[in-house]
Parts: structure tokens; sequence; C-alpha cells
């Protein structure tokens, strides 16, 4: 195959993989820049084909300019890291179509090894990181292939070696070369959709959208006496403005009061999400670095990342025996005029009660005695006094609804009330012994202040769905059939398949190892596994070790290579070499029979031997024909005795 | 004065080392170092580790260390790829100006290479390039283009390859002592071939002989160094055997001389129609001398004589 044609091929594939790479970031590009790169793509095969002929310079500048201008109008410095990415793509697409020479397609396979790697910015998960290896190894059989003019399937075949010889060594490194701190902040992709919402308003969904996505996992040590049901807290609402339950503004205000830790620590994994507020079991201060704990006693991290983030956190009990004026203020503010009955209701049993424990058992009568029904699919209300419409009218909803219309019944008693937004329950995977909280499991619950108590929890969705308590949304029977339809197509909607099920939980195993092992391999987990390996005595020897390493891995198969050349020439070429020995320096550069000449002259008493060697060596190196065992022997035993004689005189 | 020290230094080592015409390389020859394509793998693997490092992201640091590893175990395949392979200069051929000297290498090994190119180092011309060799020995041709005729020794010859992926260059050196020329382009002229007087004592013998050129006196046996003009190509069609036609004026021992000093022109003129004029000559079987002022060049029709002619006259 010509270089043109293998250029041409190479190039085109290339085209390929852009293309599939941006499709399969669609959501972080967007769909202006994958149309764009689409297009590019198709141009290319057309020119491939010879439908079209080959653009000028003039025509890509242009075309260049184009797609520069929509990534910039469709994701601008807002989204600089996609920008970054949509560019390079764009850019690499795009000398796809002008590339002809070697040393040009050459300098774009060199810069793939670090256009294929910004995938990872965006994904991480095990199919990311095997589609990224594989696409690199195919960038080097293509570097491979133009450099060498050899074709693709050869260049692959040799390439793989080298890479699988170079992986082992890598991830030695990685996870023993030190681990730096960044140097800088780099802003980095938002690639997740799903989460939390900053205000709850369930008075307007009509349909809770819900995601079989992964929220988080958690490694709760047994002897913490942590017991289901865990509430996960994430945010806290404490305005309402009539409608929705805006997020608090000590949300990511620092922790002022004094608390008290109550456990050993836990364990979690969280998966990215679309906002920076992780998940606390009721109280708790962060034990790892680069996470803050707020007002509430929940932590959150400073900025949003698209990686799994893995968190260590410190249980405790703050002290919120007494309560600022503004703090009480703030947690029994109501706006005035809206659900008349829903106030005159509440004021009737605050008459009727002393205490909030009273208040409380009140309102829980009335939700269990009436016919209130627990749905993810309740009707929407759009009436201004959307609570009353809610207790008195249609009664059917989910936790919001339960959580908001609780909260507003308690305000109005005077009983400072916030609403709290997290995840309620979790999957316990018996084999890595964690437990996986979805995106299903969300939930929202109520909490109360008692003086000289503190916040209590109160869940009023518990009443009328007591089993939703119990464990997560997948197990209640009553909503299967409804929770599956929400789900859509997902392993989760088939797992009452056994096989299903189980392929299901294989795979979520192998992803929390990966999630916890490879990717939060971080300084804290690389101490460790040093102390392990070396004891921790040695200060500079991990260190050292890596470069130690390297060059006993490299040593070794050095002189792996140079004794497998040497045992790959012919038994007369090693023999003749010995006798090279007694030669000059020069003598790889004299001809055999030149060499035997030289030595005759040297030792004249060895000449006979030397003739008859040289005889003997010629037949087996320029006559085809291989010498027998016993010429192969007496050719030995000749340069033996030459050896000997040579080293008598 | 110290790249000059330098530099001497170098030629000196690599003269020590590399003055064969057959050459063997191994590790005391072979010069491994990362090419530029090379380098800039190497800062992508740079860019790369500051990106791991900044989004503390294991995947891209793997990649940046992964690229490291390839680039330094690159240098020992480079090495190894050219390790163990013999390269014989067979011959240098010389040639009029304007034409190209061919420099005919084999490349003998045991196993396959990779994107090997040979080139001068002292030379212009174009050696082969980027060949992959599969066979156990492979000949292959360097061409030299030369600015000006005159006698030249082979020099360096550059052996390299930048296998694997283009990221080491890997190269050695092959030093000959081979010479070769670059006869003075022909010029197409009137045969101009004079008696030359001071070799005849007799001048009757040399009317006689002027008559006498083609005159056909019979066949004898070929031998080495006769010129092929003179075979009796006749003959070897029926019989297969190599006879040389004979003639009166071979016997007598005077001959006809190419002068310098009789041409019309410049000096490179005169020598371009002396070239042409000594092809032409021997194309028509004469025997004849050449006079140049340097040199001289005794009457002679062979092969060897014709080759040395024209030595002379790139040498002039």
């Amino acid at each position: 195959m010509s270089v043109k044609e293998l250029v041409r091929q190479n190039t085109l594939i290339s085209s390929f993989v852009y293309c599939g790479l941006s499709l399969l970031l669609f959501q972080s590009l967007g769909y202006v820049f994958c149309v764009s790169i689409l297009l590019i793509c198709i141009f290319k095969i057309s020119t491939s084909v010879g439908a079209v002929k080959y653009p000028s310079k003039l025509v890509i500048n242009l075309l260049a300019m184009t797609v520069i201008v929509v990534v910039f109008l469709s994701l601008g410095f807002s989204q600089a890291i996609e920008m970054f990415v949509a560019m390079l793509f764009g850019a690499c697409s795009l000398k796809m179509l002008s590339v002809s020479s070697v040393k040009q397609a050459q300098s774009v396979y060199i810069l793939n090894f670090f256009t294929y790697p910004c995938f990872y910015l965006f994904s991480q998960n095990i199919l990311s990181f095997l589609l990224v290896a594989a696409l690199l190894l195919l960038n080097l059989g293509q570097l491979f292939s133009v450099t060498h003019h050899v074709p693709l399937k050869a260049s692959i075949n040799s390439s793989v070696r080298k890479f699988v010889f170079s992986l082992p060594l890598a991830v030695v490194m990685v996870a023993l070369v030190p681990k730096l701190p960044p140097f800088w902040q780099l802003p980095s992709a938002k690639t997740a959709s799903t989460g939390l919402s900053e205000d709850v308003d369930p008075f307007q969904i009509s349909e809770l959208s819900r995601s079989s996505e992964l929220a988080f996992r958690a490694l709760l040590p047994e002897s913490n006496g942590f017991e289901p049901p865990f509430y996960w807290r994430a945010i806290i609402h404490d305005r309402f403005d009539g409608k929705k339950w805006a997020m608090s503004d000590l949300q990511n205000r620092f922790l002022s009061k004094t608390y008290e830790p109550t456990a050993s620590n836990y364990t979690v994994i969280a998966n990215p999400s679309n906002t920076r507020w992780l998940y606390t079991l009721d109280e708790g201060i962060p034990a790892s670095k680069g996470i803050r704990v707020n007002y509430f006693g929940m932590v959150y991290q400073r900025h949003l990342t698209n990686k799994p983030m893995q968190y260590e956190v410190s249980p405790v009990k703050l002290d919120d025996a007494r309560m600022p004026r503004w703090e009480y203020n703030l947690n029994t503010h109501l706006p005035n005029d809206i659900n008349p009955r829903a106030i005159t209701l509440a004021k009737e049993w605050d008459a009727q009660t002393s205490s909030t424990q009273a208040f409380i058992a009140k309102m829980e009568s009335f939700f269990t005695t009436q016919d209130f029904e627990y749905s993810l699919t309740p009707p929407s209300i759009n009436s201004k006094d959307t609570i009353d419409e809610f207790l008195f009218g249609s009664q059917v909803g989910f936790c919001g609804h339960y959580a908001s219309s609780a909260a507003f019944l308690m305000r109005t008693a005077g009983i400072p009330t916030r609403l709290v937004s997290g995840y309620l329950g979790g999957q316990l995977n018996e084999e890595s012994n964690y437990y996986a909280v979805y995106q299903y499991d969300a939930h929202a619950w109520v909490e109360y202040y008692v003086p000289q108590v503190g916040w209590q929890r109160l869940d009023p969705t518990a009443w009328v769905s007591p089993q939703r308590m119990l464990g997560s949304l997948a197990d209640l029977r009553d909503l299967e059939n409804e929770f599956k339809d929400n789900l859509g197509l997902s392993l989760q909607a088939f797992s009452s398949i056994a096989a299903v099920n189980w392929l299901r939980l294989q795979l979520e195993q192998l992803d929390f190892h990966w999630t916890r092992w490879v990717l939060n391999f971080d300084d804290k987990k690389q101490s460790s596994l040093i102390e392990m390996l070396f004891g921790h005595k040695h200060k500079f020897l991990p260190a050292l070790s890596v470069i130690l390493m390297l060059i006993v891995a490299f040593g070794c198969w050095f002189i792996y290579l140079n004794l497998r050349t040497r045992l790959n020439d012919p038994k007369e070429v090693r023999i003749y070499k010995k006798l090279m020995v007694l030669s000059d320096e020069k003598s790889d550069k004299l001809t055999p029979k030149q060499l035997c000449e030289n030595l005759k002259v040297k030792w004249p008493n060895a000449s006979k031997e030397l003739d008859e060697f040289y005889s003997l060596f010629e037949i087996a190196r320029f006559n085809v024909r291989p010498l027998s065992a016993k010429q192969y022997r007496r050719l030995s035993q000749l340069n033996k005795q030459i050896i000997k004689k040579a080293k008598i005189q | 004065m110290r790249k000059a020290i330098y530099k001497g230094w170098i030629d000196k080592l690599i003269a020590k080392k590399h003055s064969a015409n057959i050459i063997t390389f191994s590790h005391n020859n072979i010069y491994v170092m990362p090419s530029l394509l090379g380098l800039g793998f190497l800062s992508f693997a740079l860019l790369n580790f500051i990106l791991g490092i900044n989004y503390q992201n294991n995947l891209i640091l793997g990649v940046s260390y992964l690229m490291l590893m390839l680039q330094i175990s690159s240098l020992f395949y480079g090495y190894f790829n050219l390790h163990g392979v013999k390269l014989e200069l067979r011959d240098i051929k010389s040639n009029f100006y304007g034409n190209h000297n061919e420099c005919k290498f084999k490349v003998y090994s045991q196993k396959p290479i990779y994107s090997v190119s040979v080139v001068s180092a002292d030379w212009e011309g174009h050696g082969f390039e980027q060949e992959n060799i599969f066979e156990t020995s492979f000949v292959q041709v360097v061409r030299l283009n030369q600015k000006k005729r005159g006698k030249y020794s082979g020099g360096k010859f550059k052996i390299y390859s930048n296998y694997p992926f283009g990221l080491v260059n890997v190269w050695s050196y092959l030093l000959t002592d081979k010479s070769f020329f670059t006869y003075p382009a022909p010029l197409k002229s009137e045969l101009s071939l004079h008696e030359s007087i001071d070799m005849s004592e007799d001048t009757e013998l040399l009317a006689n002989k002027s008559d006498s050129l083609d005159e056909f006196s019979g066949l004898k046996p070929y031998q080495k160094g006769m010129s092929r003009n003179r075979i009796s190509w006749r003959h070897f069609a029926k019989s297969q055997e190599l006879l040389v036609k004979d003639y009166v004026g071979d016997s007598h021992g005077v001959s006809l001389v190419l002068d310098f000093n009789m041409m019309e022109g410049t000096k490179e003129s005169r020598l371009s129609q002396l070239c042409f004029q000594v092809l032409e000559a021997d194309r028509l079987g004469y025997e004849f001398a050449l006079h140049l002022p340097n040199a001289y060049t005794p009457p002679g029709n062979s092969e060897a004589h014709v080759v040395q002619c024209l030595e002379s006259l790139s040498e002039c």
C-alpha cells in the first residue's frame, strides 16, 4: 500500500474517532458543536471516496473560523473546559481534512495523546477508561503505520507489544510516584445533570423525574451504631414564599457552634452531582481534606468536580440548646394571607395542645386518619393556596408535599421548623459492605426545634407510607409499577430477573472498587500503600524504589533482548565470534577469510587448524547446506585448539 | 574554538570506530537519541501530567506516565532495530558530471528492520530512505550528485532509523576508504586524433599506420582488459567463443594522441571535449594516448585504459 493511501486511510479513521468522541460528550459539548463535527466527518468521507475534491487552505481556514464561532456561541467562557475540548476536537478534525504528508500525520497522532485523554475530564468510569485506552492503542498503531509505511493491522500488532510492556510500568508509577497537590485551580467540566434541586417546590411537579443513577456510596463501620433508616442530609430550606422552599442562606456559612464527637468516622464516595452539597448522616464535620462544613453541620465541597469524590465524615452533635432571636424569627416566618384553612387548623391544634410533641401527635393523627395517599405522580396544584388544596383537596403527593405541609402547619403554631432535602435509605451490598444510594432515593423531610434539646427530625411522609422509611424506594411493593415506569429503560428496571439483577450487582461492585481504589487513589491511600510495602521506617526508599524499579525493569529487558539476538545467531557464527576475540579490535570489520589469514600470520603453527576451520565455516555459512552434528563438533574442537595454541605463544 | 576542538574530537572518534567498508552495528557504534517528534511527545506527556495533577485525575496521570514509558522503551526498541545489522559498501561507481555516482550498499540482517535510511554525510545526493527490510540481505543504492568533476573519497555515510513511531533517532556511520570520480560531462565535438610525433622515430611507419587503421588482420581470443568494441559478436553468436578482431595497426606500438593543447575553448570545455573524444575513440576502436598539461596516459585501447583516461581528465 502506498504511503499516500496509508495516510488517507488513517486520517479517515481518526475523523471517525473525533466524531464518535464528540457525540459521546454530546451533553457537555452541546448539539451545535456535535452537528458541526458530524458535518466535518461527512466532508472527510466524501473527499476520501473522491466525491468531493480536497479542500484548499482557504476553505479549511474558513471552516476553522466557523467552528471557533460555533463553539464560542454555543458554549462560551462560562464553560471554559468544554470550550477548550471542543476547540481541540474541532481543530484536530479539521486538520484531518488537510493532512497529506507523513510529517503532518505524525504530528496529529502525537497530539492525539493529549486529545484523547481529555475525555477523562468528563467521564472516568471503567467503560470510558477502556474506550480511551483502546483509542490510544489504535492511535499508537496509526502512528506506527504512517511512520513506517506498514498496513494498519500489522502496525497495531507490533504496537500492542510495546503498549503492553509500558502499561504495567505506568500503573506502578501512578501507585508509587509521590502525589503532588494541584498547582493551580482549573475550571472543571460540568457533567452531572442529576442531583438535588436547591429549591423544593413539590406542587408544580406533576411527575417526579426519577433516575436510577448512583448518587453516592457509603461505608458505615458497624461499630458506629448507625441503623436504618438512614437520613442523609444535604440541603436545608428555611425560606418559604408560599410556593417553594428556598435554600437557606446559611447553607455555605461556616459552622460557628461548638460540637462534640459522637462516633468514629465513616466514608462516603459521592458521584458527581450538579450541586456542591454533600451528604451527611445527621450532623458531622469533615475528616478529610478538600471539603468544608456549614452552619448546619453538613459537609460540602468548595468547587464542583466531575469525578467521584471520596470523603470522610466525623459524626458530631452540635451544641444548639439555645437559639438566637434572628434564627427563631427566620424559622417561624411565613408569608401572609395564604392557606387560610391550614392556618385555622394549626391554630386550633395549638390551642388544644401544650407541647410540641402533643402538636405533632395531633398532626400525625390528622395525616393517618384522612385518606392521604403516597404517589410519585400526583396532580399538580396551581392555586395560590397550595397547601390548603393539598391537605383538604387532592391528598395525593410525595415526600415534598408532606414535608412542606407539615412545616407550614408547625410554623403557624410558632414552632421553628425547616425543610431538609437529601436521601433516604440505601441498598446494602453485602459482599463489599457498602450502602448504595440512588437518585430515586431522594427525599425531603422536616426538622423542628425544641428549646434546650435542639433540632429534631420529623418525617411526615412516614405517617402515610411507613415502608418508605425502612428501605429504598426500590423496595416499595405498592409503588413497584409506578416506580419502574418512571425509571425508563435501565438494568434496575429489570432487576426482577435474577440474571439481570446479578449482572447489575456485579457491575456495581466493579464500579465501586474502581471508584474507590483507582479514581480516588490519593496521597492518603498512597502513603498507606507505601507503608504496607516498605514499613514506615524508610523515608526515601519509596521515592527511590520507583527509579530502582525502572532501572531494574529496563536493565533486565535490555539483557534479555541482547541474549535473544545472540542466541539467534547460528551456531557457527557463535563459534566464530569466540575466534574474533583473538584478533585485533577491528576484527568485526574484516571478512571471516581475512580474519583467518590475519590469524595465520600471527600464529603460524595454528595455520592448519585455521584452514580447516575456515573451510568448515565457509560450508556452513555460505553454502546453504547446514553442517552435520559431527562437523559442528569438529568446528568447536578446532576453535578450542586454535585458541589454545594462540595462548601458548 | 571550543566548538572546533569538540568537532575534531568527534570526527576522530568516528574515524576510529567507523572506518570500514563492512560494519556490523552493535553497542559501541550505535547512537540513540530522542527525536524532535519524541521531544514533542514528551512535552505532551508533561502537559498531561500537569492536567492530571491539577484535576487530581489518576487516569490522565496514568496516560502521562504511559507516554514516558513508551518514550524510554522506544530508545531500546530503536537500538535493537539496528543492532546486529551488517552494512556493506560494495562499490561506488564513477560517472560523468551531471549523472549520479551510485554507491551500492548491501544490508544483512537476521531480523526485519524498519525504516532504515542510508545517506552520504559528506556529499549531496539522495540515499534510500525509510525502507523496511524483511530479507536477510538487501541491495540498495545511494546516489550522489557532485557539483564538480574531480576525484572524491567516498567519505562518511550515515545510516539511520526513526523506529519505533519516529520517537527516536538511531544512527551510525560508515567511513569508507573507497574513492570515486566524477568525469567531465562529454561535449560533442569532432574527433581530432593527432599523431604523436615524439613517440615515433620512423615517419614512414607512421604514414603506413595511418592508412592501416582499419586493416583487419585476424581474430585472437579475448582477454580481460581488451576493448569490448572489438569483440566479434558474430563469432560469439555462432560459437559462444569470444574473439577479438585484430588490426594491422596494433602491431606497430605507435598510436594516436588526444592532446589538451590542440583543443579550443576554456579548460573545462576542452576537458569535456576530450572526454567525448576518449569515448568516441574507444567506440571506434582506436588505440590512443591522452596528453594533458599535468598527466600523460600512454597509448592503449583496453577498457582499463579508457577508465584511466577519464580519471586523469577528472583530476586535471
